[in-house]
């Protein structure tokens, strides 16, 4: 997960890099590694990997590969993979994932599914008592 | 064998430039590629001489000359099944260099090698152009019908980029154009922390819809035909056959 590591290079093969001075509005859908440094409104796919940098703020609806969070998201973060989310994450949306990582200070406000990974029949039991 | 037409821009009658030309000359010469040429005098411009070379049926037209030239003969090459070939003398030579073409008598070897690719142009409403387009503060751009974009910066310019190294190398070869949006600030990375690091925007499109904030605003082509907005700006996927060098950008 190249998209993860802050290797300069490594960014210049990145198809979308949305910077700190820009604002994008509607339904971006990409094919490739997307960087997120600026603003977002609207959706957000890419059958790759996503960053969402420490100064992003996106509200959007999010379907990634691989996600790596250190900004803000307000809305549904669905991913294919893993979701990482660094001490300065803001998550306030629902989270569905195989993996997540959750550091120290990140914050997350929602419901998270772990997709592929069903929900033992006790922890059903108990839910519905 | 291919016939070739070469056309020599107007400004190459400086007397700086003579030395350079009798090696083009002799060089082409030596190469066995040598073909019609004509200087361009104030008699004769430019898009009629190539007009008449290709209804004579010319198959590469050669143009000496810099990024301005290039410019001013391709609405005549386009549509026709010519082949394109630079030898650059001038500047800018930006065009040239991006396609690992060197500058002067050197490009004689380049030609005689004639490793050819297709290239993708841009289209902003009737105009092609092979580097960029330019547009002014204050422009949104509309991409692919989904999504627009915006600098929050207020005297930013956003480029669509479809050859070349604008923060980073443009493949003129993928059927997309890139818009790139500078930062605000050059910094000692994309990633860094601080104000000092701001990324550059890069988004990859087919089609991108330009409206400016004022009633027109104006898009560079090229570095020099102006457009005016609301324009329409495609990528045309492998429209130019062109002659490039071993050491092109992309």
């Amino acid at each position: 997960m190249a998209i993860f590591s802050r290797d300069n290079e490594q960014q210049k093969d990145v198809e979308t890099i949305i910077g700190a001075t820009v604002k994008v509005d509607g339904n971006f859908t990409g094919s490739g590694d997307v960087v997120v440094e600026g603003h977002v409104a609207g959706t957000l796919k890419t059958s790759k990997d996503l960053r969402v940098g420490e100064g992003a703020v996106i509200k959007a609806d999010i379907e990634a590969a691989n996600v790596f969070v250190a900004g803000e998201i307000r809305g549904h973060v669905k991913s294919n993979g893993k979701i990482e989310l660094a001490p300065t994450a803001k998550i306030i949306g629902n989270v569905e994932t195989q993996t997540i990582a959750v550091a120290h200070g990140a914050i997350l406000h929602g419901k998270v599914t772990m997709a592929g990974h069903e929900m033992p029949p006790e922890a059903k039991d108990e839910k519905e008592k | 064998m291919s016939n070739y037409f070469y056309v020599f821009d107007s400004f190459l009658q400086e007397p700086k430039y003579r030395s350079e030309l009798i090696k083009i000359e002799t060089r082409l010469a030596t190469l066995g590629i040598h073909g019609r040429a004509e200087k361009i005098t104030i008699l004769k411009n430019i898009q009629e001489a190539v007009r008449e070379a290709i209804k004579r049926g010319t198959e590469t037209i050669v143009v000496v000359g810099n990024d301005k030239t290039v410019s001013k003969i391709l609405p005549e090459i386009v549509d026709h099944q010519v082949m394109l070939g630079l030898i650059p003398l001038g500047e800018p030579i930006t065009i040239a260099t991006d396609l690992g073409i060197p500058a002067g008598a050197t490009a004689c070897d380049v030609l005689s090698r004639r490793v050819v690719k297709a290239l993708d142009l841009g289209k902003a409403n009737s105009h092609y152009f092979i580097l960029q387009v330019t547009a002014p503060a204050g422009a949104q751009i509309l991409c692919d019908g989904k999504y627009t974009v915006q600098s929050l910066d207020p005297a930013g310019t956003m480029v669509i980029n479809n050859l070349g190294r604008y923060d980073r190398v443009t493949n003129p070869t993928d059927g997309r154009l890139e818009i790139i949006v500078p930062g605000r600030t050059s910094g000692r990375g994309w990633f860094s922390r601080g104000s000092a690091a701001q990324a550059s925007s890069v988004f990859a499109v087919k089609k991108a819809r330009v409206t400016g904030d004022h009633a027109a605003s104006s898009l560079i082509l090229d570095g020099q035909v102006v457009v005016k907005t609301p324009i329409t700006i495609e990528a045309v996927p492998r429209k130019l056959k062109i002659i490039v060098g071993p050491h092109r950008s992309f």
